[in-house]
């Protein structure tokens, strides 16, 4: 999914063609933050044009994959239900709240994300099923590894604001933001961020977790 | 006998209750410890339980529908809503910015109160974002929970509330073995509250008040005192670490020891019983042998009081009985000593009824220095014929009683009365040196009283009366004889025989008094007229008899004549012994002048003889 956003990414990037950011993000105890979301805003509101976006989240084992994705405002999640088990898909994040009742089989329309920011997916069926789409207002973003590294390519020569989203991520990301210019080769950006506890619903309940 | 009985069962009381209320405590200090691992189980239990429902609720999907979709009102409306359903006493929505999205104790309110922040804030900081307390709200305690509310990402939070009340300590106390329970709010602040309590309303009061000044400490094991019964207690957190809200488990030690104080009314009963047995054997017993020894001990003080008819009454057939028997067997025994010696005195002289009684009386004597007194009536035969047997004695018994004192008032002792003459005797049984003057004078005031007792006989018409005394001092035998049946003390010897026989020549010398050379040589610087030198009858040896006079009887040329006649008459100078007595005849007339010129006229006749020695043979008595 990642490449695939990658992809396009390239794709459309191609009049600046130039620029490439290499963001890190640590916690404050400087260990890496894997799963955060590092996105990079124009300043200049040169953003290059995006065409139809397409994601899928799929329900495997009573759980959603993956448990993140990242897309530009405007695209589309399809989600698909492999489980042979019904399920209730809902967000009630604000302004892309959305619900799709129960439902097994058959493949549901898709969900518009039309506006940015953090959607939280849940299933009212099983408590514990939880995953995000982190709906962008920019093409430009790129997803840590293992290391806390993300790699931001493509990225026509400008200013740019760039901010990190994770899941434990205590306060907002603005607080985070940095801004950075873009020329020729790669400009490397480091992110410390304060984390707080998730909490799981149903945590303790691990009996009832395998037999729904 | 009583008050030991009374000892030794108080004693094993004592013990026994010691030992059953030690057990009671043990017993109930082991129950507790279980009980408060019960109760914390019990507790947490709940609290899990009350979880479950809070978690329950805050999944619901309409709740999270609403709070993703509804206005503040319609929040409000489903918390209401959601608080029936699981029927808990109050029910808040709080946003993550700890806005307050719904409060069902105070509709409209968006602020927490800081008494819930604690709480909230331990929820935010956990990993799962739940948090428990016992808390009081409005001043009312609460058992709360909270829960986040996922829609699907935590977006709030959810507070229930459970009154905590009677009837939760009333279930606590069924789930604990029917342990007392007391659940206190707020030991750490101002206000502490009795949240609830399973004691009842008057001694649940007496708790609250006692607590103000005597706080429970955590895990204290005391025992205090409600409705003035002891309880035994343990305090316990309501939470791990809370030190503020506790609960106080409380075991009655009577209803503990119920069956013992049944043992222990039934031990009462016996120990009462055995008590008035007790009594009653005493009370016997005081009656056979208490109340008799104090009737002997009052008749024993008598008999040292010299009460000697004491006699004591126990009309008893047991050893007390004999023993009272014993008693006035002795008393008896006494009373006719004590009268026997009563009448000895009489009898005898006192001196002598002491003397026979001090020691053992056996017979024979011990030779002792005495002076022995012979008085007579002059022609008491002659007087006595022309007399009644009723005027004899009591002319006798007169005199004799006269005489009597006379002789004991000088130490002497009358040692019997032969008809109308007595025998006394003057250093016996008590030694007295001066027993020879004591006689002598004795005698002088025996003539002397004479003029008064005749003077008495004139007024009873009685013939008037002489006496002559003889005297002699010597050795003489002195003690009991006779046979042991019948005994007289007295004293015997030749020194007795001659005062006998001096007694006799009163009458022929016309002298009232007649002592023996030895009497006078044992009364120095008494004054005497010598009378005659003799040998009495049934005596080879010679002694000079004399007459004592009073200081004023005679002058001293009156004696020196005298003696100077005697001289003459023992010289043989019959001439000059006769011019010397007829001068004495007229100028101090005595019998003895007449008697020694008949001598003379006799020896003028009949001349001794030379180498006569001047000693007069009596052959008469």
């Amino acid at each position: 999914m990642r490449t695939l956003t990658l992809v396009f990414c390239i794709l459309l990037a191609l009049p600046g063609w130039s620029g490439e950011l290499r963001a890190t993000v640590v916690n404050d105890k400087g260990e890496a933050v894997a799963e955060a979301v590092v996105y990079a805003r124009s300043t200049q509101g040169t953003t290059a044009a995006v065409g139809m976006q397409r994601a899928t989240i799929d329900q495997v084992d009573k759980e959603f994959v993956p448990a993140l994705t990242v897309v530009y405002q405007g695209a589309e999640v399809s989600f698909p239900n492999n489980d042979n088990i019904r399920h209730h898909v809902y967000s009630f994040s604000r302004g892309n709240a959305f619900e799709i009742p129960l439902y097994a089989d058959q493949a549901a329309a898709p969900v518009t994300f039309a506006n940015p920011g953090v959607v939280a997916l849940g299933c009212n069926v099983h408590d514990w099923m939880s995953a995000y789409v982190f709906v962008a207002d920019t093409p430009y973003f790129d997803v840590t590894d293992a290391a806390g590294s993300a790699t931001l390519t493509a990225l026509p020569a400008g200013e740019y604001e760039v901010e990190v989203w994770h899941v434990s991520l205590r306060g907002k990301p603005e607080k985070l933001r940095q801004t950075v210019a873009i020329e020729e080769g790669p400009v490397a950006l480091n992110f410390s961020i304060k984390q707080k506890r998730v909490w799981k619903a149903w945590r303790g309940s691990s009996e009832f977790e395998e037999g729904y | 006998m009583v008050g030991l009985l009374l000892a030794a069962l108080g004693l094993v009381f004592y013990a026994v209750n010691r030992a059953s209320i030690d057990n009671a405590m043990e017993r109930i200090n082991s129950d507790l410890d279980i009980t408060a691992q019960a109760f914390s189980r019990v507790l947490e239990a709940r609290i899990q339980n009350l979880l479950e429902r809070a978690r329950f609720l805050s999944s619901d999907h309409a709740y999270r529908q609403i709070y993703g979709f509804g206005e503040r009102e319609d929040l409000e409306l489903v918390t209401f809503n959601h608080q029936r359903r699981i029927g808990a006493d109050m029910m808040m929505l709080i946003s993550m910015d700890e806005e307050v999205l719904a409060d069902t104790l105070h509709p409209g309110n968006v602020e927490m109160s800081a008494s819930l922040e604690d709480f909230v804030y331990r929820a935010f900081d956990s990993d799962d974002g739940e948090a428990t307390a016992m808390l009081r709200v409005d001043g009312i305690p609460y058992q709360l929970v909270v829960v986040p509310l996922y829609a699907p990402d935590p977006v709030a939070m959810v507070v229930v509330g459970f009154r905590v009340d009677e009837e939760l300590v009333s279930e606590l106390k069924e789930d604990t073995n029917f342990t007392d329970v007391s659940l206190l709010f707020g030991l750490e602040e101002s206000v502490t509250t009795t949240a609830a309590c399973t004691l009842g309303p008057a001694l649940c009061e007496e708790q609250a008040v006692q607590l103000i000044t005597r706080p429970p400490r955590i895990g204290e094991q005391e025992t205090r005192r409600l409705g003035g019964e002891p309880y035994v207690t343990r305090v316990l957190p309501l939470q791990e670490g809370d030190r503020n809200n506790v609960a106080i488990l409380q075991r009655s030690l009577n209803a503990e020891l119920a069956s013992y104080f049944r043992l222990r009314n039934i031990l009462f009963l016996i120990f009462g019983g055995s008590v008035v047995l007790s009594v009653i054997g005493g009370s016997v017993l005081s009656g056979t042998v208490t109340r008799p020894v104090a009737v002997l001990t009052e008749g024993a003080r008598r008999i040292a009081r010299g009460e000697y008819d004491a006699s004591v009454d126990i009309p008893q057939r047991d050893e007390m009985g004999r023993l009272a028997n014993t008693f006035n067997d002795m008393a008896r025994g006494l009373q006719e000593r004590d009268q026997v010696r009563n009448l000895l005195g009489k009898v005898v002289s006192p001196q002598i009824a002491d003397e026979l009684l001090k020691k053992d009386i056996e017979l024979g004597g011990e030779e002792v220095e005495a002076s022995i007194l012979f008085s007579d009536i002059r022609g008491f035969t002659n007087i006595s014929e022309a007399m009644s047997p009723q005027q004899v004695i009591q002319m006798l018994n007169h005199y004799l009683t006269e005489m009597n004192n006379i002789i004991e008032s000088h130490r002497g002792v009358v040692d019997k009365y032969i008809g109308d003459a007595v025998m006394a005797i003057f250093g016996a049984p008590l030694p007295d040196p001066e027993s020879p003057i004591n006689a002598v004078r004795s005698a002088l005031e025996m003539q002397s009283a004479m003029s008064a007792i005749n003077r008495k006989f004139r007024d009873w018409n009685i013939p008037e009366i002489e006496i002559g005394i003889g005297i002699n001092t010597g050795t003489v035998v002195a003690g009991n004889m006779g046979s042991m049946s019948r005994l007289n003390y007295t004293v015997l010897g030749d020194a007795v025989n001659l005062a006998s026989r001096l007694e006799g020549l009163c009458k022929l010398y016309g002298t009232p008094v007649i002592i023996s050379e030895f009497t006078r040589a044992a009364c120095p610087g008494l004054k005497c007229m010598e009378l005659d030198r003799v040998t009495v009858k049934g005596k080879s040896e010679p002694v000079s008899l004399f007459q004592p006079l009073a200081e004023n009887a005679a002058d001293e040329a009156t004696l020196q004549r005298h003696q100077e006649a005697l001289q003459a008459y023992r010289d043989q100078d019959w001439p000059l012994a006769m011019r010397l007595l007829s001068s004495l005849q007229e100028t101090a007339p005595r019998p003895v002048y007449q008697l020694y010129q008949d001598r003379i006229n006799h020896f003028t006749l009949n001349p001794p003889g030379p180498g006569w020695d001047g000693v007069f043979v009596l052959n008469t008595k």
